[in-house]
C-alpha cells in the first residue's frame, strides 16, 4: 500500500485586500512508511501551507493528498502534528495537555489505561518529574517535549514536524533532535518534518526536499541522504559527505531558489567549507 | 509563604494591604512604608480635601430657605438611619415573639393562616432595601450572562452569526433603560398580571430585573465574540487534530481560552446593570435603592437632600465593591496570574 502521495498540489489563498495568493503550484512527491523526509527552504515559502495540507488542516486549491490511499479531507489523529510553536494549552498541566489527546482519541479505554498511556510517553521524552507543571513552568525545550509526547501518545502513523526545534537554542536542539531520530529508529516511526535549517534536514532526513521561493513555490530538487541508522552526530557532521549534501542544499537554496517574481535570496552565511560540528546558522 | 499571601492579594485587588502586611513581616519597611503612604495617604488627602470644600461651600448655599447638606448633616442622617434600622429589628423581635405567643395560644390553627392573621406590616429597612437592589440586579445580571455568553460564543464562532446579530447589537446597545421601561412593565404587566404584588417574583422586581437584563447584556455580548473569535489560531488547530469535535473544542478550547476576556464583559455588564437599576427601580416602584430615592424625592422633611446623598455615595460604594469582585474573578481566570498561586 501506497504510504503518503501528494500530487500535483498547488495552494492559493483569497485574501479580503490583496485578492489571489498564489503559495504553491505544482508539488508531487511521495513517501514510504518509516521514512523520514524532511521539506527545506527560505521562510514563508510555504512550507507550513504544505504541511497542514498533510494533516488535514487545510485543502489544496489543486491536485490531492492521499494518506494510505484515501485522499485527506480532515485532519485525524493517525496524523498527529508537533507544532512550530508547541501550542500547548497554557491552562492545563504538561499530562493534563497529553490527557485531552489521550482521552480524545482512546475513549473506549479505561481511565487507568489512559493515565498509563500519557504518563508512560511523557516519561520516554524524559518529562517524569515535571508532568504536573504547567507550560509556563517548564523550559522552552521541555514543552516541545511535551508537545512531542502529545502527538505520539495519539499512536499515529506519521508524524508532521512543523519546525519543532526552530525556536530552541543550539544545544537543546540538537539534544531534541537526537532524541527525535531515537524515536523514529525504535518506534518505527514515519516522520514528516518542515525546516529552513539545512544541517538538521540533512542529519535527520531519508530524503531532503528542497523548496524554491514563492510565489508558486515549487520543488526543485530532492537529495536522497544515505547515512546509516542509528545516526551518530560527530561521525555524520565532521564527515566528507555530509559536506557534500550540505553543499548542494546551499547551492540550490542561494542560487535556484529564486523562482519567478521571488524577492532576491538572502547571501549564504556559512559556507560548506566553514567546519560546523552543531547543526544550525540556517539561513532564514 | 509571605510571597504566597501576596500574590493572593495583588489576583484579588488588594493590593492595599500589601504594604503593611510586608512592615509587618519586617521586609523592606522604609521603602513599603513609602508605598503606603502613596497608597493610602494622597487619596485620604484628597478626601479631606473634598470633605472641607463640600463642608464650606454646602454652609454658603441656601435652598428653599435650607442650607445645602454638607459631610456633618449627612453623616447625621445616616446615623438616623441605622437609629431607624435598629429601632425596626427591635420591632422585629417583638412581632416574632408575639407570633410565638399567638402560635402557643392558638394550637389548632397553621402557621400560614396565622400569619395572614397578623403579618407584619413594617416597611423595608434600608438595609432590606440594598438587599433588594443587590437582588435585583444579580438577577437581571444573570438572565443577561446566560443569554450573552452562548450568544456571543456563536458570534464568535461564526462570522456569518456575528453578521446576523451585529445590527441588533448597534442599533439596541445605546437604548436607555427609561426608554426600555414602558414596555418590559407593560409586557410584564399583561403576563404576569396574577402574580401577587408580595410573592419573590413581583411584577416590580421582574420589570426592573429585565431592563437591567435588556442594558447590561450588550457589554457581555461583545466580549464574549471578541474573546473567542480572538482564540489562538493554533490551539484551534491542536483541537482539530485531537479530533475534539464541537462540543470539546468549546468547552475544552474556546471557552477557557476567551474566559478573561468573558468576565471582562461580565465586569463592564454589572457596571452598566447597577447603574441602570437605580433608574429602573424609581420608575417600576421595586423596593430597593431606587425607590428610597425616589420616596425621598417626593416627600419633603427637613433632611431628604441628606437622606438621598446617603444613598448615593451607598450606591457608588456598592458598585465599587461590584468592580472590585468582578477584577479579582477576572484575574483568577486569567491564565498566568492564579496560574502563579497555584
Ligand atoms: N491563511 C492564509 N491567508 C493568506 N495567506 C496565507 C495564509 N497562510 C499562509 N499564507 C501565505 O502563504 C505563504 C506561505 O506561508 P507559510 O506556509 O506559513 O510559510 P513557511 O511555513 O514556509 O514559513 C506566506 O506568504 C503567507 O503569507
Ligand atoms: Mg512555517
Amino acid at each position: 500500500m501506497k504510504f503518503l502521495e501528494i500530487i500535483n498540489v498547488a495552494k492559493h489563498f483569497n485574501h479580503p485586500t490583496k485578492g489571489k495568493i498564489e503559495v504553491l503550484s505544482n508539488i508531487n512527491f511521495s513517501m514510504k512508511k518509516g521514512e523520514f523526509i524532511t521539506v527545506i527552504g527560505h521562510s514563508g515559502c510555504g512550507k507550513s501551507t504544505l504541511l497542514n495540507m498533510v494533516a488535514g488542516l487545510d485543502l489544496p486549491s489543486g491536485g490531492s493528498v492521499c494518506f494510505e490511499e484515501k485522499e485527506v479531507m480532515r485532519p485525524v489523529p493517525e496524523r498527529a502534528v508537533v507544532f512550530q510553536n508547541h501550542s500547548l494549552l497554557p491552562w492545563r498541566t504538561v499530562i493534563g495537555n497529553v490527557m485531552l489527546a489521550v482521552n480524545s482519541v482512546f475513549k473506549d479505554k479505561s481511565k487507568k489505561e489512559r493515565l498509563e498511556r500519557a504518563e508512560h510517553w511523557l516519561k520516554v521524552v524524559g518529562l517524569k518529574d515535571h508532568m504536573h507543571k504547567y507550560p509556563h513552568e517548564i523550559s522552552g525545550g521541555q514543552r516541545q517535549r511535551t508537545g512531542l509526547a502529545r502527538a505520539l501518545a495519539m499512536g499515529p502513523e506519521l508524524m508532521l514536524f512543523d519546525e519543532p526545534f526552530g525556536a530552541l537554542d543550539e544545544l537543546t536542539r540538537s539534544q531534541l533532535q537526537d532524541e527525535s531520530l531515537r524515536l523514529h529508529f525504535e518506534e518505527n516511526l514515519s516522520v514528516f518534518m518542515v525546516t529552513h535549517s539545512v544541517d538538521e534536514a540533512i542529519y535527520m532526513s531519508d530524503k531532503v526536499v528542497m523548496m524554491n521561493n514563492g510565489p508558486n513555490a515549487t520543488i526543485g530538487k530532492i537529495l536522497e541522504i544515505d547515512f546509516p541508522r542509528p545516526r551518530e552526530r560527530l561521525k555524520i557532521f565532521e564527515s566528507a559527505q555530509f559536506a557534500h549534501y550540505r553543499n548542494e542544499c546551499i547551492r540550490f537554496l542561494f542560487s535556484r531558489a529564486t523562482g519567478g517574481t521571488g524577492e532576491p535570496a538572502p547571501a549564504p552565511v556559512a559556507t560548506a567549507e566553514t567546519p560546523i560540528v552543531v547543526p544550525g546558522a540556517a539561513p532564514a | 509563604m509571605l510571597n504566597k499571601i501576596i500574590l493572593y492579594l495583588n489576583v484579588l485587588g488588594l493590593t492595599w494591604f500589601v504594604p503593611p502586611l510586608k512592615m509587618v513581616c519586617g521586609q523592606d519597611v522604609a521603602y513599603e512604608a513609602k508605598r503606603f503612604v502613596r497608597m493610602i495617604g494622597l487619596p485620604l488627602i484628597a478626601v479631606v480635601i473634598f470633605l472641607f470644600l463640600w463642608h464650606v461651600i454646602a454652609g454658603q448655599v441656601k435652598i428653599k430657605g435650607q442650607i445645602l447638606p454638607g459631610p456633618v448633616e449627612v453623616t447625621a442622617a445616616a446615623g438616623k438611619m441605622y437609629r431607624d434600622y435598629q429601632a425596626s429589628q427591635a420591632n422585629y423581635v417583638t412581632y416574632q415573639a408575639d407570633f410565638a405567643k399567638a402560635q402557643t395560644e392558638y394550637p389548632q390553627m397553621s402557621e400560614t393562616e396565622l400569619r395572614e392573621l397578623m403579618p407584619y406590616t413594617a416597611a423595608p429597612t434600608y438595609l432590606d432595601q440594598i438587599w433588594t437592589s443587590l437582588k435585583t440586579v444579580f438577577t437581571g445580571f444573570v438572565i443577561a450572562s446566560l443569554i450573552a455568553i452562548p450568544l456571543g460564543i456563536l458570534c464568535g464562532m461564526s462570522a456569518a452569526a456575528f453578521e446576523m446579530i451585529n445590527p441588533f447589537i448597534q442599533v439596541f446597545r445605546p437604548v436607555s433603560p427609561l426608554a426600555w421601561l414602558p414596555i418590559v412593565a407593560i409586557i410584564v404587566g399583561a403576563t404576569m398580571a396574577d402574580v401577587p404584588a408580595n410573592s419573590f417574583w413581583a411584577k416590580s422586581y421582574v420589570v426592573a430585573a429585565v431592563v437591567v437584563t435588556l442594558c447590561s447584556l450588550w457589554a457581555t455580548l461583545i466580549n464574549t465574540a471578541n474573546g473567542v473569535a480572538q482564540v489562538d489560531k493554533d490551539y484551534l488547530n491542536v483541537a482539530k487534530v485531537l479530533n475534539l469535535g464541537w462540543f470539546g473544542t468549546i468547552f475544552k478550547v474556546v471557552l477557557p481560552s476567551a474566559l478573561p476576556q468573558i468576565f471582562n464583559g461580565m465586569r463592564l455588564s454589572i457596571g452598566v446593570g447597577w447603574m441602570v437599576l437605580i433608574a429602573a427601580e424609581m420608575l417600576s416602584q421595586n423596593p430597593g435603592l431606587g425607590k428610597f430615592v425616589w420616596d425621598m424625592y417626593q416627600s419633603s422633611s427637613d433632611d431628604t437632600l441628606a437622606l438621598i446623598m446617603v444613598a448615593v455615595l451607598t450606591i457608588g460604594v456598592i458598585g465599587f465593591i461590584l468592580d472590585r469582585i468582578m477584577i479579582a474573578l477576572q484575574r483568577m481566570v486569567s491564565p498566568g496570574a492564579m496560574l502563579a498561586v497555584r
